[in-house]
């Protein structure tokens, strides 16, 4: 028998499990962080109850959905009905292989992971659409068409403002942006203009406070999830905490570093030490933009449709190519 | 050629896409159920839908989405672009601006029709 061939299918079912595994306690650890943290941000106490200070709550909701009835309503699409959470919770997790978590820790070492991950990711704005159109709900049809407009554009200033970083390392692949950043410094002092335009972009195509017209509740009930109930509503909840997770790693990998610590350190150089050390920084940094994330959500009121939409196209789109264009000349005439 | 990278995307899709039905399954077999003829009806308001829900819908949606095809197709080339700026130098950099400006030139006309304003 062929040693290798054994050792790489042990390696997949260990990386793929691991993977799957690892989307759970997020989605938990997220949701939890919201509920008790949104509730100190207005002086209320929060979720106190369930396990030390509420831990579990989110927990305990998560086992809670498992257990309710799943309804379909009568004159639904029955079969798209039951895909639509399967896609979009596939967008979230299948953009997982590509994120380097430490040192030599990463599922797919692909040489073009973020063409791959934006690819993937963007994959989502299907889910919602048949979501919403799958359910026959006027709330879920807006719900629906409103996030494929919403995901559509901010996407364009999203993958445009990682093209800079992309010009600065020269390389499509994580863990080779990340090995620039150990000898040149991390990415976002000199992309410190396209950040914002990042960081907004990436908060709009996640659906989250203030972008969160997807399932404005005082207009749409919940958008395309109003119809679903039981699992089929869990694995949307699910895929959209996982998502939030996901954009913040993936900020924290291409501007903060990933896995480096703010320091020079030797153990950056791989080993058991190492990957330790890598996984501790990263799940610092990742959950430090996820805090920011939910305290947006705590601060800001939500925007108008008609201003959302104006503002991908008109500002963040003409800003992300000039930073594009001001990156693109630095490195050529600098000789970077 | 290495099919490793493939064979991870195709595996990992399989195995997430038994992981979703499977806990759906599970989550069928443990539920009570409760079949009454109001459960079925669409949630709004607790009034009966007036009209078809599947029928005509704001042209908006449409104009974003060639937008964004437009747009989608050239960020692939810029990515391209993007790793050999380098060895393309100067001239790569003013031929990327003159596509960008033919491109630019489309969404500022769309602008200019007052089509990036949402009705």
């Amino acid at each position: 028998m062929d040693w290798t061939l054994l050792l790489g299918i042990g390696r997949f079912i260990l990386a793929t499990t691991l993977l799957l595994l690892l989307t759970i306690p997020t989605a938990f650890v997220v949701i939890q962080m919201e509920l008790k943290i949104i509730a100190l941000m207005q002086l209320r106490i929060g979720p106190n109850r369930v396990g030390p200070g509420g831990m579990f709550q989110s927990t305990i909701h998560g086992f809670k959905v498992l257990a309710k009835e799943d309804t379909v309503p009568d004159q639904a699409d029955r079969a798209t009905f039951t895909m639509a959470p399967w896609m979009v919770y596939m967008a979230a997790a299948m953009s997982m292989l590509v994120i380097p978590f430490a040192p030599g820790l990463v599922a797919f070492d692909s040489k073009i992971s973020v063409v791959y991950f934006f690819a993937v990711l963007g994959l989502s704005v299907v889910g919602l659409l048949v979501a919403g159109w799958a359910s026959y709900n006027k709330y879920s049809l807006l719900g629906g068409l409103r996030s494929a407009a919403q995901m559509v554009s901010y996407e364009i200033p999203l993958t445009l403002s990682v093209v800079g970083v992309v010009v600065l390392t020269g390389s499509l692949s994580f863990t080779e942006i990340i090995a620039w950043q150990l000898h040149h410094g991390w990415a976002f002092l000199p992309q410190i203009l396209i950040l914002p335009v990042f960081f907004i972009a990436a908060t709009a195509e996640i659906n989250r406070a203030p972008f969160d017209m997807v399932e404005a509740d005082s207009e749409l009930v919940a958008g395309p999830f109003t119809e679903y109930s039981g699992m089929r509503f869990g694995f949307f909840f699910f895929a959209e905490y996982v998502a939030l997770f996901i954009m913040s790693t993936i900020l924290v990998t291409l501007f903060f570093g990933g896995w480096l610590a703010p320091w020079p350190f030797p153990a950056q150089l791989g080993g058991f030490i190492g990957t330790i050390y890598g996984l501790f920084w990263f799940f610092l940094k990742a959950y430090i933009f996820v805090f920011v994330a939910v305290w947006m959500r705590a601060t800001l009121p939500r925007l108008r449709v008609d201003q959302l939409m104006g503002m991908a196209w008109k500002v963040l789109l003409p800003l992300a190519l000039v930073n594009l264009f001001v990156t693109a000349i630095v490195v050529v005439v600098g000789k970077l | 050629m290495d099919q490793t990278g493939l064979l991870y995307v195709i595996g990992f899709g399989f195995a997430a896409t038994i992981f979703v039905f499977g806990t759906i399954l599970f989550s069928w077999l443990i539920t009570h159920r409760r079949r009454r003829p109001q459960k079925g009806l669409p949630y709004e308001c607790g009034i009966d839908t007036i009209g078809d829900t599947w029928s005509r819908f704001g042209l908006a949606f449409y104009l974003y989405a060639l937008l964004f095809v437009a747009f989608d197709v050239e960020i692939i080339f810029v990515y391209l672009w993007a790793i050999v700026v380098r060895a393309v130098s100067i001239s790569g950099i003013v031929m990327m601006g003159i596509f960008l400006a033919i491109l630019m030139f489309g969404e500022l006309y769309a602008w200019k029709k007052g089509d990036l304003r949402w009705q």
